[in-house]
């Protein structure tokens, strides 16, 4: 499994378009937000529109991408999200580490 | 003369009611098999369960189960994530590839077991480890959201209208009402 990558500029864009609760799919998003660093960037948005569900593996995958990037001054960013997903990030105060990009 | 499909839904809910099913995973198999609740699928497809009533119960569900192969039967420690092993990787990473493959804790078992009772879907889920005292406070991510650990539990406790830990953290039986008094 592997997520498509984009860069706009200094900022790098992973498409999420698998539910984040497997192994495969958590390991995707390591590699993903690895590649993005390893090309220089320090700002990476997360597009999670596609995905239906995430556990806590998905989202300990998608914090390790926020650690990475702070510890070297960079930050992560999600678009806007959704249903479950919305619901998951706010009940683990997510939202609060992980600002949201606006348009 | 074949039966007629029920129609309404209380005749739906009636033809489910004690409907129940039970498995076995091996630890040494668990990263082989794909993980499934058909009892709650045949929830969503008679209408007792909505779409995303069941992504709630499913992620509570896989979550148990994860928990019960982890720290119930390979016995590691979450704290384990934050600490180097001696691969490269975190010890936790490191000590569950051992370990699956590794007795005692490869031949121990998790038993799953659903039933909806007409009411309700109960889920009890027993693994075969030493047990364990559960975290009553939630885990350490309502304090710190970016904490390594601790966010699993806080989704089932959230999904679930109640979360039990019997026989020393052995076994976990939680509940979730799908039918409205």
């Amino acid at each position: 499994m592997e997520f498509l990558t984009e860069t706009l500029g200094d900022k790098g864009v992973i498409i999420v378009d698998a539910d984040l609760d497997t192994e495969a799919a958590g390991e995707a998003l390591k590699s993903a937000c690895n590649s993005l660093r390893e090309r220089g960037k320090r700002t990476v948005v997360l597009d999670l529109s596609k995905v239906q569900i995430i556990n806590s593996y998905g989202i300990g995958k998608v914090l390790t991408c926020y650690k990475q990037l702070k510890a070297e001054g960079g930050i992560l960013y999600v678009r806007p999200l959704e249903g479950f997903v919305k619901e998951t990030f706010e009940l683990l105060m997510l939202d609060k580490l992980i600002p949201t990009e606006r348009a | 003369m074949a039966a007629e499909e029920p129609t309404t839904e209380s005749e739906k809910i009636g033809q489910l009611k004690g409907a129940s099913q039970e498995f076995l995973i091996r630890s040494q198999d668990f990263q082989r098999v794909t993980l499934t609740f058909e009892l709650l699928d045949r929830l969503e497809d008679a209408g007792v369960v909505s779409q995303e009533e069941k992504k709630r119960i499913w992620v509570a569900f896989n979550e148990a189960v994860t928990n019960a192969h982890e720290h119930g039967n390979l016995e590691l420690l979450s704290t384990w994530r934050d600490e180097p092993g001696e691969n490269g990787s975190d010890r936790f990473s490191e000590a569950k590839a051992l370990r699956k493959d590794l007795p005692p804790f490869a031949d121990r078992r998790i038993w799953i077991f659903g039933e909806f009772d007409g009411e309700s879907l109960i889920v009890k889920i027993r693994d075969e480890g030493p047990g364990f005292v559960p975290d009553s406070s939630g885990g350490g991510t309502r304090k710190d959201p970016a904490a390594s650990h601790g966010r699993g539990l806080r989704l089932i406790r959230h999904f679930m209208d109640s979360v039990e830990f019997q026989d020393g953290g052995r076994m976990l039986e939680m509940r979730k009402r799908l039918v409205s008094e």
